[in-house]
């Protein structure tokens, strides 16, 4: 070893810092930076406002793989146009449609995402398992679709707000109308599960206590691909009937308006009236002029000259050029301003549960539906339309004709019970 | 049941049955003749719908869609079995039923990721609309059409199996490979020419589906179910079978609607338990 001038090696460790020198110099060092300049940056983040982290639970895939992508984007386009655009982060997760999944996704997104508001998944029974995960946990479930009578009955929880729909008011507004626009009897239709039996169910309680008459039914199973068979029993029903009235989603709406017409039953003046807003945009096309003429009931008309959403439909354009504008961007962009507006009303405190809580339970907004009331079980109060699907220019639109407002009314003499925050009359 | 209701559901049933034909020929041969339980067949059904949707769009013509979607879901065919399913061939069967059922959700998702999730269907031209007055029934056109199409298309596949010698080739692969390899007959050839003629007629039976149904990236479970209901009923690796059971099918699908609305597709299930209790190898099995 090279030795210095005294020939030790304390020598050479002399000129080095010792321990104490290093812990001195440390703390010279960070008492200046915390007088001086740290302080400065602390403030400066106390002063930035915390950052809104929105989860999203929606389908990516599986049977409502086109609308759970749709609903993000209409979330999104309602937060850039507010003034949290620059705070907000979002989150966002495939359910899979499936009660487990959905619930696996809430409870990361809550917990290791820290989200503090979650928008809920798409299917009723996705939406009723991720409530009642969320409820005791004193979380916050925003439904855009959800369409589960439970959770504005006797399911309903202060912490879950259904912005969307039941099978309830999507099917008792259209008996009147039906009675007064195309006569008293009805043919019902339906696929054969849970929503397509309870569309028919409280239209025909609706229908037939006011007088109208129901002159055959058939359930076909989910997913049925020929109709053909199940066309001729309208066709040979004792009484022809004013109208057929059910509910087919989707693919199955597709095939049954297609052969519907194939089958010449439009030709020879049957019409058929649908729930849940079946005559959609994105299945408009497919159907071509098979569904024209035909009406559907639901609470969002795209393309509706309202000022709101002419608002909308030019910024959805100017966001997303050339994509068409349909019900689930609607109903995302819906949920999007309702949150805007529930933390407007906190003082923009994402993290105030309880605050966004007390003010979403009565909150009241404009969105392109129109105007937008919560009831007192936590389900939206919307306007409601009977939509007739018509060809303008060689597009197919909706021309919607105002009903009324409705929510889901609950109580002992409904099937989905009472709900214990209240019940709306309508 | 009226005579007309009974006529109607004669007539599609059998519409629909000849239609399926085009689906189950295909998936018996190609596993009778060449060991492979090709669970991807429903997706060359459905590759060709959307195949054919995509022509229709840019053509406006229906028969361009209806030669070329097949042409180019055959030519798909012949690159999956050159590249994919000739490298298991004498392997275990299991093999190729887990590539295949690999590559039908390869197919599915390439569905969703190219022509999206929303349902679409193949529009027809404008003399396929309306119906024709059959003794008194009301009968649309294009399932008519459909009807005559595929009678064609099965009788020629018929005559070609049993009055060609590559249909000679064909059924003697049925029972015995290593004597049709000991005639000089080089059987990967037969294998390819198999693979490719079998997923062309898939596309075929997609693009006249498609246009009287919706069109989805799910819709290939649909016709794999199809294909495995007919050789349950009518024999594994037998054109004849796979003929009468695809209108077995149609029939039960379009009587068991009318006759028991709720219960429809258990009548195809009934049928199916029925033949597997009393002849397990299928009504015209040929193994």
């Amino acid at each position: 070893m090279k030795r210095n001038n005294n020939g030790s090696k304390r020598g050479l460790r002399k000129n080095l810092m010792n321990r104490r020198d290093f812990i001195k110099t440390i703390g010279i060092t960070g008492g200046a930076a915390l007088t001086l300049g740290i302080p400065g940056s602390f403030s400066l983040v106390r002063a930035a406002e915390p950052e809104i982290r929105i989860g999203h639970a929606t389908a990516l895939s599986g049977v409502f793989a086109v609308g759970g992508p749709l609903l993000d984007k209409g979330l999104r386009l309602a937060f850039s146009l507010s003034k949290y655009k620059d705070r907000v982060k979002f989150f966002l997760e495939d359910t899979q449609v499936k009660a487990e999944v959905a619930v696996q996704k809430a409870l990361k997104l809550y917990e290791k995402d820290k989200v503090h508001i979650l928008v809920g998944p798409i299917a009723g029974h996705e939406s009723a398992a991720v409530s009642a995960v969320l409820t005791p946990m004193k979380k916050l479930l925003v439904e855009a679709y959800g369409a589960n009578s439970y959770l504005v009955g006797k399911d309903c929880s202060p912490y879950t707000f259904m912005l969307g729909h039941t099978t309830y008011n999507l099917s008792v507004p259209m008996a009147p109308w039906f009675l007064k626009n195309l006569g008293n009897k009805v043919f019902l239709v339906g696929a054969d599960y849970r929503t397509g039996r309870d569309i028919a169910l409280f239209f025909r309680e609706a229908f037939e206590k006011i007088g109208g008459k129901v002159v055959g039914e058939f359930y076909s199973p989910l997913g049925t691909t020929e109709y053909a068979p199940y066309l001729s029993q309208i066709r040979n029903a004792k009484e022809k009937p004013n109208g057929c009235f059910g509910f087919y989603g989707g693919s199955d709406c597709i095939n049954f308006v297609r052969q519907f017409e194939e089958f010449g039953l439009k030709k020879d003046g049957y019409i058929y009236i649908s729930s849940i807003g079946a005559f959609s945009m994105n299945v408009l096309g497919a159907m071509g002029d098979a569904a024209v003429g035909f009406y559907d009931c639901f609470h969002t008309v795209p393309y509706m000259d309202i000022p709101q959403n002419k608002t909308f439909m030019a910024a959805w354009q100017k966001a997303y050029p050339g994509e068409m504008i349909d019900e689930f961007g609607i109903m995302g962009f819906d949920v999007g301003v309702c949150l805007v507006k529930a933390l407007d009303a906190v003082g923009g405190d994402p993290t105030n549960t309880e605050g966004l809580v007390s003010v979403l339970h009565k909150i009241e907004y404009e969105s392109p539906r129109g105007k937008i009331r919560m009831g007192p079980n936590n389900g939206t109060i919307v306007p409601m339309y009977a939509r007739k699907v018509v060809k303008k220019e060689r597009e197919f639109r909706h021309e919607a004709t105002f009903l009324g407002f409705f929510g889901t009314p609950c109580g002992p003499q409904y099937e989905w019970g009472e709900c214990k925050l209240g019940c709306p009359s309508t | 049941m009226t005579f007309s209701t009974v006529m109607v559901n004669l007539l599609y049933g059998i519409t629909i049955g000849s239609a399926y034909t085009l689906i189950a020929f295909g998936f018996t041969i190609i596993f009778g003749v060449m060991g492979v339980l090709n669970f991807a067949h429903g997706g060359f059904v459905m590759l060709g719908a959307y195949v054919g949707f995509t022509i229709i769009k840019l053509t406006k013509n229906f028969w361009i869609s209806l030669f070329l979607a097949p042409l180019g879901i055959a030519l798909l065919g012949g690159i999956v079995e050159k590249f994919l399913v000739s490298r298991f061939y004498g392997k275990d069967i299991h093999f190729t039923l887990f590539l295949t059922f690999g590559l039908s959700m390869v197919f599915s998702n390439a569905v969703l990721l190219i022509w999206g999730g929303v349902p679409q269907s193949i529009q027809l031209p404008y003399y396929f609309k309306g119906f024709i007055n059959l003794f008194g029934i009301y009968y649309p056109k294009f399932r008519l059409f459909v009807l005559v199409f595929c009678c064609l298309l099965v009788s020629s596949l018929w005559i070609f199996l049993t009055r060609s010698r590559w249909g000679s080739v064909i059924r003697a692969g049925l029972f015995d490979i290593e004597t049709v390899e000991a005639f000089g007959i080089d059987i990967y050839r037969v294998f390819s020419f198999l693979f490719i003629f079998c997923s062309g007629m898939a596309a075929v039976a997609g693009v006249i589906i498609g246009a009287m149904r919706s069109i989805n990236p799910v819709m290939d479970l649909d016709f794999i179910l199809v294909a495995l209901s007919v050789v349950v009923i009518g024999g594994l690796g037998s054109f004849k079978g796979a003929l009468i059971g695809s209108l077995i099918l149609g029939l039960a699908e379009a009587f068991g609607a009318q006759a028991i609305p709720g219960f429809a597709k258990f009548t195809t299930w009934a049928i199916m338990v029925a033949v597997i209790l009393l002849r397990p190898k299928g009504l015209f099995s040929e193994r």
